[in-house]
């Protein structure tokens, strides 16, 4: 069997086995998914150092020679760059479950959907055609509601939310691709990326809008974003860390991309990129607007999960190349450091029994490792350098400022300001969870498990190594797009032309160096003797009990709810009620007919004869009459 | 196989009478010979799928004379359709009407409509058409009142009169079409037809053709009778009626009075078509609202056989190149088969999801992944199906159709193919959510899986649906090639009649 298809297969038939292994011995189950997902990660690496691209090619089905549809997989070093990631995440998340689900009553079949759910990634990732790509996207669509359902309480209506936002997108997507296949004559990627697609005529600006609805809505930009927030509480950290967090980041970002730079001529400036940097900017404001309201962990880091897709379609639909790197690199850093923060708040789920930030608090003495790979992914996604989310945000900035037109400069401002409100928000959470008072009932709370550590310490190194060396995937990404429709330079020619380019590496050695004077300073001028501890604070004599003196980091940003401008928190409150969402509003709409149509239905079989009776006599007309 | 074709009426009818008698014995052998009747008619009607068109003359009369019985590929599929899920409903049946009384003559009703619409399928002359059309219905008028409470009945009525009005209307049509022509043998009618040409009263019978098969087949506006009557019924007849009975009493012969005898025309297409697209659109809207498991499920049948109705029209406009109007067809008879194998699956999950909790109203149940796993699973694969998800079989008619409507420049009904997809999706992701997962109500927590005999038909059906949907690449263009040879090629139909 063709290498290519043969990860597929494997994950594809592995996954069947933890079907027939009973409830009890999930953690069988486990082993066998953490196996078969180590082996397909090294068939990953293999292909990424391989020799050049593979391609697989066999004829699906030709509908009666109308227009044959290849079952195409093809292996460029973009998706060779996609899938190692995906393999990567499948191995640290099957680890991860290996001690979070320990001890709860989610049954084997959990594993099962997270192979298959590797598999069908692939399969998507690796399709050299729309078809093939849309129906494991599908696939994938489906088993995220099955892995929601697996949740606590309000899964099936968070899994409901889910299925129908992505299932909307995804026939929307079905339409665009069919309206392309009807137009060019062909779906397959390699051959649509050799024709110039203009983007002028309707059916392809329709066509690419409704791709385009498919990628956000995957990856989490507004206005398809709801199910994000919606499924973050019920559904399993480990899952949530899985799906939304990186891979369908991972994925909808590739879609984006092979649309704007493989398939369409997109370019900058041009209406469509427009739109799309609109989409991306709106994204990533207001949803980080939300983050600062919310109370619970794994709803706030929901919330950025959208909040950051902002950035990467920001910069991916710019059209400008050092952006377009940016938004890649913006993908790949965000689902390290989100799904390490995803796991961090599933490690404190179920050591601390829950993510209120309300009832949390002072655990970073007792959970060490948690809470320092949290603050360094926390730190990575508030664009501190010199972590990677820095990084990539600062190329998107520099994007922004190379932008031919005014208007780039409101979206410069939109995205900074973002990137500080991350910061604050994540201050929030630290403060919350690991720093201030702990409560008395938290007392007994101990470190997670290995199984559940060693992801978490994993990414975090990931995140520091990809920003003090980020010269390596920066290249990576440069290569891909330089054998692009998209005109780049080599890595040393964008450093040469661009002024700003921030070089990691000396300017993590500079602040190294910066902290270790300090250290010295701190060391050796005597400041220690004059701190002062007081173990008791008082205030007029009375001493203070640490319920008295807490800090709720709940409190934060309150007064954006409060009282700051009756639009904007107005605003805010009805978002947070779910007033905008999109899923909400169609509901209402789609109701209004359903009873209307109710109302005609009365039971009463005289209407229902007098429905046949005038039917009959219209097709009669009809019939007799317009022949 | 050619000289056993009459059998396909011959057993169900003789055994719906003699199956009486066997259960004044023993009620298992009454059981046991139901079974057998329904299994040896499928393996006849796999078998049947094999075979080259042919034409039986019952007695050796000769047509136009004689009574005339044909087989080519669309009657041997649907025989496939009605055999095979019939037996699957038999098996299912056996546990689940020891509910009601009078069992043997469950049975006996059961293989009367069996009976009927195996005759409809293979015969070729039109009056013997309305009389196993009328056996079949009466047959399931009885069926949808059988458990002889009040909503029963009072469905079981409705269906009786707009189900009466439908039969009028199709024997005044054949009455019509027979002082036109002055035969009743199909082959025949279509050489005199074609003789006549076009006139107001061949445009009269069309009409009364399309009002009462499109009753039969609940195609909206004729579509009332059927949220009624199909959730009234038993499970497995729910089963039957949806799955299977409105499709060869009404899509198939509206396909083979409308290709064989009148022959392709734009105004009948773009009639058909709009009668597909309104089904489709009117029942998938009816279906969201709904609370109640089965009727839900049977405004989705009208929605489904939408589609197929949108292919078939397809398929009759002389106006798109054979190509892709063969494409459409058969993306209309491929839904068909797939509709047959999903809708009965979740007709018998309802079932046996209100045998153990004893109701059908959705928001009162929940949960039951955790203790019924097995028919769970069974109505996931299935409800997937028919939203059109990918492995499995639904999404397969599905695109074709969708793709066959955009190539032919019907982007409204094409788009609205893929909104309906869309709509469907909702309904069984609300469907899911609220039966199979969420809180299990607390007066479920005894309830234990259905019996092994309605589980089995239930994973039987489901693995047709993945394995139809895995094997539909590889057998993609076989049944595309065999929908065209049979429906599209007039002349082949009418050679039944030459080779005399």
């Amino acid at each position: 069997m063709h290498e290519l298809l043969q990860i597929i297969v494997f994950a594809g038939v592995v996954g069947i086995i933890p079907l027939f292994i009973p409830r009890k011995g999930s953690a069988a189950a486990g082993v066998i998914a953490l196996a078969a997902s180590i082996w397909i990660f090294f068939k990953a690496i293999r292909l990424f150092f391989g020799t050049g691209e593979v391609a697989y090619r066999i004829a699906l089905f030709d509908l009666g020679g109308q227009i044959p549809i290849d079952f195409a997989l093809k292996l460029t070093p973009f998706n060779s760059f996609i899938i190692i990631f995906v393999s990567l995440f499948g191995v640290l998340i099957t680890l991860y479950s290996l001690g979070y689900l320990r001890g709860s009553d989610r049954g084997s079949i959990y594993y099962s959907f997270i192979l298959w759910t590797i598999g069908a990634a692939f399969g998507a990732v690796l399709a050299d055609n729309l078809l093939v790509m849309l129906i494991f996207w599908e696939m994938l669509t489906a088993i995220l509601f099955y892995l929601v359902n697996m949740g606590g309480k309000g899964h099936e209506k968070a899994a409901a939310k889910t299925f129908t936002l992505l299932g909307f997108t995804d026939a929307s997507m079905l339409l665009g691709i069919i309206l392309i296949w009807v137009r060019f004559g062909t779906v397959s990627i390699s051959r649509l990326s050799v024709m110039p697609i203009e983007t002028t005529a309707p059916v392809t600006v329709i066509a690419f809008i409704c791709l385009f609805a498919g990628a956000i809505a995957k990856a989490g930009g507004m206005p398809f974003h709801s199910w994000i927030p919606e499924m973050a509480k019920p559904t399993p950290a480990s899952t949530i860390a899985f799906l939304p967090a990186s891979l369908d980041k991972l994925l909808g970002i590739y879609l984006l991309g092979i649309l704007t730079f493989r398939i369409f001529d997109i370019s900058a400036g041009s209406p469509l990129s427009i739109m799309m940097m609109i989409v991306g900017a709106g994204t990533l404001l207001f949803a980080v607007l939300m983050a600062l309201i919310q109370h619970d962990l794994k709803k706030l880091l929901s919330f950025h999960a959208v909040s950051q897709v902002g950035y990467m379609v920001l910069g991916v639909g710019s059209g400008i190349p050092i952006a377009i790197v940016g938004g890649l690199f913006h993908m790949v850093n965000h689902a390290i450091y989100k799904s390490g923060l995803f796991l961090g708040a599933g490690a404190v789920e179920k050591q601390a029994g829950s993510t209120d930030l309300g009832e949390l608090g002072g655990l970073a003495r007792v959970m060490p490792v948690t809470f320092v790979t949290m603050l360094i992914t926390a730190l990575s996604i508030s664009g501190v350098p010199p972590f990677n989310g820095f990084v990539s945000k600062w190329l998107v900035y520099q994007g922004m400022i190379d932008g031919n037109g005014g208007y780039y400069m409101i979206f410069l401002v939109v995205a900074i300001f973002g990137s500080a409100l991350t910061l604050a928000s994540f201050i929030k959470v630290l403060h919350s969870i690991f720093l201030g008072r702990r409560p008395a009932k938290l007392d007994k709370v101990k470190e997670a498990g290995f199984a559940m550590q060693l992801p978490m310490i994993f990414l975090s190194i990931l995140c520091v190594v990809f920003g003090v060396f980020a010269r390596y995937p920066l290249e990576k990404i440069i290569g891909i797009l330089s054998r692009s429709n998209v005109g780049i330079d080599g890595y040393s020619v964008v450093i040469a032309k661009n002024g700003g380019f921030w070089n990691p590496t000396l300017a993590t050695g500079l602040m190294i160096l910066g902290i270790l004077l300090g250290l010295l300073i701190y060391a050796f001028s005597g400041i220690k003797k004059k701190l002062r501890f007081d173990e008791n604070p008082w205030v007029g004599g009375n001493i203070m009990d640490d319920e008295e003196i807490a800090i709720p980091g709940t409190h934060f940003y309150k007064t954006v709810t409060d009282d700051l401008n009756p639009l904007l928190s107005g605003g805010l409150r009805d978002g947070d009620r779910g007033d905008y969402d999109i899923f909400n509003i169609f509901g209402r709409l789609g109701d209004q007919v359903v009873q209307f149509l109710r109302m005609m239905h009365d039971g009463i079989l005289s209407t229902y004869l007098s429905w046949a009776v005038i039917g009959l006599g219209v097709l009669a007309f009809i019939l007799m009459f317009k022949w | 196989m050619q000289g056993y074709y009459p059998l396909f009426t011959a057993i169900p009818l003789g055994m719906a009478f003699f199956n009486l008698l066997a259960a004044k014995i023993n009620q298992k052998i009454s059981d046991f010979l139901a079974f057998l009747a329904m299994a040896s008619l499928s393996v006849m009607a796999v078998k049947m799928l094999f075979e080259a068109p042919f034409a039986y003359h019952v007695g050796g009369w000769a047509p136009p004379f004689g009574i005339l019985l044909i087989s080519d590929g669309l009657s041997s599929m649907l025989l496939v359709i009605i055999n095979v899920i019939g037996l699957l409903a038999m098996i299912y049946s056996t546990k689940y009407m020891d509910s009601y009384t009078a069992k043997e003559k469950y049975y006996t009703l059961f293989l009367l409509m069996i009976a009927g619409m195996n005759g409809v399928v293979i015969t070729g002359d039109l009056f013997n058409l309305y009389v196993f059309l009328e056996i079949a219905s009466i047959a399931s008028y009885a069926l949808v009142g059988f458990g002889c409470e009040k909503n029963e009945l009072e469905a079981s009525f409705k269906y009786l009169i707009l189900g009466g009005v439908a039969s009028t209307l199709i024997l005044f049509g054949i009455a019509f079409l027979y002082s036109l022509t002055g035969t009743l043998n199909m082959p025949d009618v279509a050489i005199e037809l074609g003789k006549i040409g076009m006139n107001k009263g061949v445009g009269f019978v069309m009409a009364l053709f399309i009002a009462g098969f499109g009753l039969k087949a609940s195609s909206v506006p004729f579509h009332a009778w059927l949220p009624d009557a199909h959730p009234s019924a038993p499970a497995p007849i729910s089963a039957m009626l949806s799955g299977v009975l409105i499709k060869a009493l009404g899509v198939y012969s509206i396909a083979r009075l409308m290709f064989h005898i009148f022959g392709p025309s734009a105004l009948v297409s773009s009639i058909i078509m709009f009668l597909g697209a309104l089904s489709m659109v009117v029942g998938v809207f009816l279906a969201v609202g709904q609370h109640d498991f089965k009727r839900m499920l049977a405004y989705h049948s009208i929605s489904q056989m939408g589609y197929v109705t949108l292919g078939i029209g397809l398929g009759l406009n002389p106006n798109v190149s054979p190509a892709l109007a063969a494409l459409a067809l058969f993306g209309g008879l491929f839904h068909m088969v797939n509709h047959a194998v999903f809708k009965s699956c979740l007709f018998l999950c309802s079932g046996a999801f209100e045998y153990r909790t004893g109701t059908r109203d959705k928001l009162k149940m929940g949960g039951l992944v955790r203790k019924m796993p097995v028919t769970s699973a069974t109505c996931s694969i299935a409800s997937l199906s028919i939203s059109g998800v990918p492995p499995f079989n639904g999404f397969w008619s599905k695109l074709i159709i969708i793709f066959a409507f955009l190539k032919a420049g019907y982007t409204i009904y094409g788009v609205l193919a893929i909104f309906v997809a869309f709509m469907t999706m909702i309904s069984f992701i609300r469907l899911q959510m609220n039966v199979l997962f969420g809180e299990l109500p607390k007066r479920f927590e005894k309830i234990k899986e259905a019996p092994f005999l309605m589980t089995l038909p239930l994973v039987v059906l489901a693995i047709l649906c993945l394995a139809i949907g895995i094997a539909y690449p590889f057998i993609d263009s076989v049944m595309l090639e065999a929908a065209k040879d049979t429906l599209l090629d007039q002349a082949a139909f009418l050679s039944f009649i030459a080779g005399v």
